[in-house]
């Protein structure tokens, strides 16, 4: 997609989110109606190859989708869908449908007999596994063989849950459950699904980008309407300051995550642990930040800064947090050695240096 | 690197230099006696100088024959760098320069110093006006250099008292008048850089060679941590540099680039010498010790020099359109 082609995309998810005006807390409700809007509009297969059933674009431009949706706070598996179960399900030669999807990182078994595959197991936590009409999961059976499968929702037990942003994080599990209607194949180490926790973490990182950017921008917003002692209140040094630091917090998160986010979805262990780690710190700051600067509406149900910082808390927890993410970074430079670091550092930018 | 040919340079590109900066400092190559007039008083000259400027000083830089400070600061003007008071009158042989400059980097080692002075009275409506700019030959009559020591005994910042030195008409740099343009020009050079987040670099490097094996699961952590946030910060500078190879000025995400990065600098002193803490007791090899013990004690220095952080974060709120 060219960059005048992803700025009319970006204004279009933007236009129809505003449109649909969809509050808080994200209900189920909200998150089925905004998935049919945006698959009328194909958004919910950007990053599918039209050859298969999708709307084009790169998984860059499926980035794009997801963190506008995440700086309008919209409700719904985007980031789910376009950033982890699709690719997945491509990757396996699967065409993916424009009904909504999310992916399950859990224990899960696969039995084998006559009668055909039978999944048992669970996952926590499952991201809007409630409003997802298929789960895309990968397991294993007896002899240690991977699989990626997917199946109807319906098929198995869903018992609600949530973050602290009230978005739907529901656990889900199967015993026995013949599989009737579902895809099951043969995957490898090679596959992306071996690597479920990078792809939910990168997919965490892009929305938490989107969330910062947003977070900044009504930050600054308000600095610049809220008057005390006779001005705003963005004239003030110490609140200068804080902005200013916020920031500093958004543009360096931007830069990782946007370095691990490439063309094809192909995922750089390193540049991903460093896009989680840095969005998480980033999340973290920026969140406290802006909240200081609202003041008292900001900590506010009425006032929409907390849509995002709630985000903010939630996401920067899952698949790995700051501090998970920095141990296992940690251990590849400890395995590399000393001498290793600073070509692991350069390593990064592969894919931003023209 | 990036110069024209006819200069002494080598006509190579931004992005070219900019790796080989960052080996450099990586590596922990010494780059001082060079790092100010390859970075900032060359390009000053090829932006602003004279022809003959140009043909005579740039050379000479490029060839590693001829060493440059920076005269801005002064003792009652730091931050505030629009109150500087060292003085240029004009007189029949040509200008006449009298003033203090402080914590002037390496003067004890340079041959030039480019020089912030006042050339007209101070306009309380505009005080960036009235201020130019000169290339001071050190060696001239008048110059007088004392070192000030840091707080580590090393030698480094300088004052430099100037009683009417003579500077000729073919020594002012750009125009007069024009001085602040040219210094906050100069300064976006100064500010965006690898150097602003690599001192410490060779410090996570050795604590990288020392944490035990097995490391403690605290200095894995840091590592870990520590790394993510400077490949963060050097996607960022990247894109800064590549903006200033367009002819832009990003002077906002140059100042976070300097704000983020030089925090990081301190906040990778402060991890390590805490992870060091469940190391081994007799604190390891003594390449080692000497490099956290320096650290320390220059860490406060890398959010103070080239613009406090937060000066810097000013710029960031003017951008934002905070003031």
């Amino acid at each position: 997609m060219s960059g005048t082609e992803r700025e009319l995309l970006v204004e279009t998810v933007e236009g129809l989110l505003h449109g649909a005006g969809f509050g808080d807390p994200p209900t189920e409700g909200a998150a089925q109606q905004a998935w049919k809007l945006f698959a009328e509009y194909g958004l919910t297969l950007v990053g599918v190859p039209e050859d298969r059933n999708g709307s084009g674009g790169t998984f860059e431009d499926a980035s794009a989708v997801v963190r506008v949706v995440a700086a309008e706070a919209g409700p719904g598996a985007f980031a789910e869908a376009l950033l982890v179960a699709q690719p997945f399900q491509m990757r396996t030669g699967w065409v993916p449908s424009d009904a909504p999807v999310t992916f399950a990182d859990g224990t899960w078994r696969l039995d084998r007999d006559s009668a055909g595959f039978t999944l048992s197991g669970h996952a926590r936590r499952v991201p809007w596994a409630r409003v997802a009409e298929r789960i895309v999961m990968p397991a294993s059976d007896d002899a240690g063989q991977r699989y990626l499968v997917e199946v109807p929702t319906s098929e198995l037990d869903v018992v609600h849950g949530t973050n602290v942003a009230d978005e739907p994080r529901d656990d889900v599990a199967a015993e026995g459950v013949i599989l009737r209607d579902g895809r099951v194949r043969e995957i490898d180490d090679r596959h992306p699904a071996a690597d479920v926790e990078m792809w939910g973490a990168r997919a965490r990182s892009v929305q938490i980008s989107g969330a910062l950017g947003a977070v900044l921008e009504m930050t600054v917003r308000y600095a610049g309407e809220r008057v005390q002692f006779g001005r705003p209140i963005a004239r003030f040094q110490a609140v200068q300051q804080h902005i200013a630091a916020l920031a500093g917090e958004v543009v360096a998160a931007r830069a990782a995550v946007s370095a691990a986010v490439t063309d094809d979805g192909e995922i750089d262990p390193v540049s991903t642990a460093a896009a989680k780690i840095r969005a998480g710190i980033a999340a973290s700051n920026a969140a406290a930040l802006a909240h200081q600067v609202h003041g008292a509406i900001g900590f506010t149900q009425e006032h929409r800064l907390h849509r995002l910082t709630r985000r903010l808390w939630s996401w920067r927890e899952e698949f790995g947090n700051e501090l998970y993410w920095s141990r296992r970074l940690g251990e590849w430079i400890v395995e590399r050695g000393a001498d290793g670091l600073w070509p692991l550092i350069t390593s990064t930018s592969r894919s931003v240096v023209p | 690197m990036t110069w024209p040919r006819e200069f002494g340079g080598h006509e190579r590109s931004s992005l070219e230099r900019y790796v080989v900066i960052e080996e450099l400092l990586a590596a922990g190559a010494p780059v001082a006696a060079h790092w100010i007039a390859d970075r900032q008083s060359g390009p000053s000259i090829l932006r602003f100088g004279t022809e003959e400027q140009q043909r005579t000083i740039l050379p000479r830089i490029a060839s590693g024959d001829c060493y440059f400070c920076i005269g801005m600061s002064e003792p009652d003007s730091g931050s505030d760098l629009a109150s500087v008071r060292t003085r240029a009158v004009r007189d029949l042989e040509g200008w006449r320069l009298s003033g203090t400059k402080l914590w002037t980097s390496h003067a004890h080692r340079s041959h030039y110093m480019i020089t912030l002075c006042r050339t007209a009275d101070v306009d309380e409506d505009d005080r960036h006006t009235g201020l130019s700019q000169f290339i001071v030959d050190l060696s001239s009559p008048g110059v007088e250099i004392r070192p000030v020591p840091l707080l580590t005994g090393e030698p480094h910042f300088n004052e430099v008292v100037l009683d009417e030195v003579l500077v000729p008409d073919s020594r002012v740099l750009g125009e007069i008048g024009d001085g602040w343009r040219q210094v906050t020009s100069e300064l976006t050079y100064e500010r965006s850089g690898p150097e602003r987040f690599l001192s410490t670099f060779p410090l996570l490097v050795e604590f990288a060679r020392r944490s035990g094996d097995p490391p403690s699961e605290v200095g894995t952590v840091a590592l870990g941590e520590l790394t993510a946030q400077l490949v963060a910060l050097r996607h960022v500078s990247l894109a800064v540099n590549a903006a200033l190879d367009r002819q832009e000025q990003p002077q906002v995400e140059a100042a976070l680039v300097k704000d983020q990065g030089t925090r990081l600098e301190q906040h990778i002193v402060e991890q390590i010498r805490r992870a060091r803490g469940l190391g081994q007791r007799d604190g390891g090899s003594e390449r080692f010790r000497t490099m956290m013990d320096q650290a320390v004690m220059h860490a406060p220095g890398f959010t103070l020099r080239g613009g406090t952080n937060e000066i810097l974060r000013g710029i960031v709120a003017r951008g934002l359109g905070l003031r």
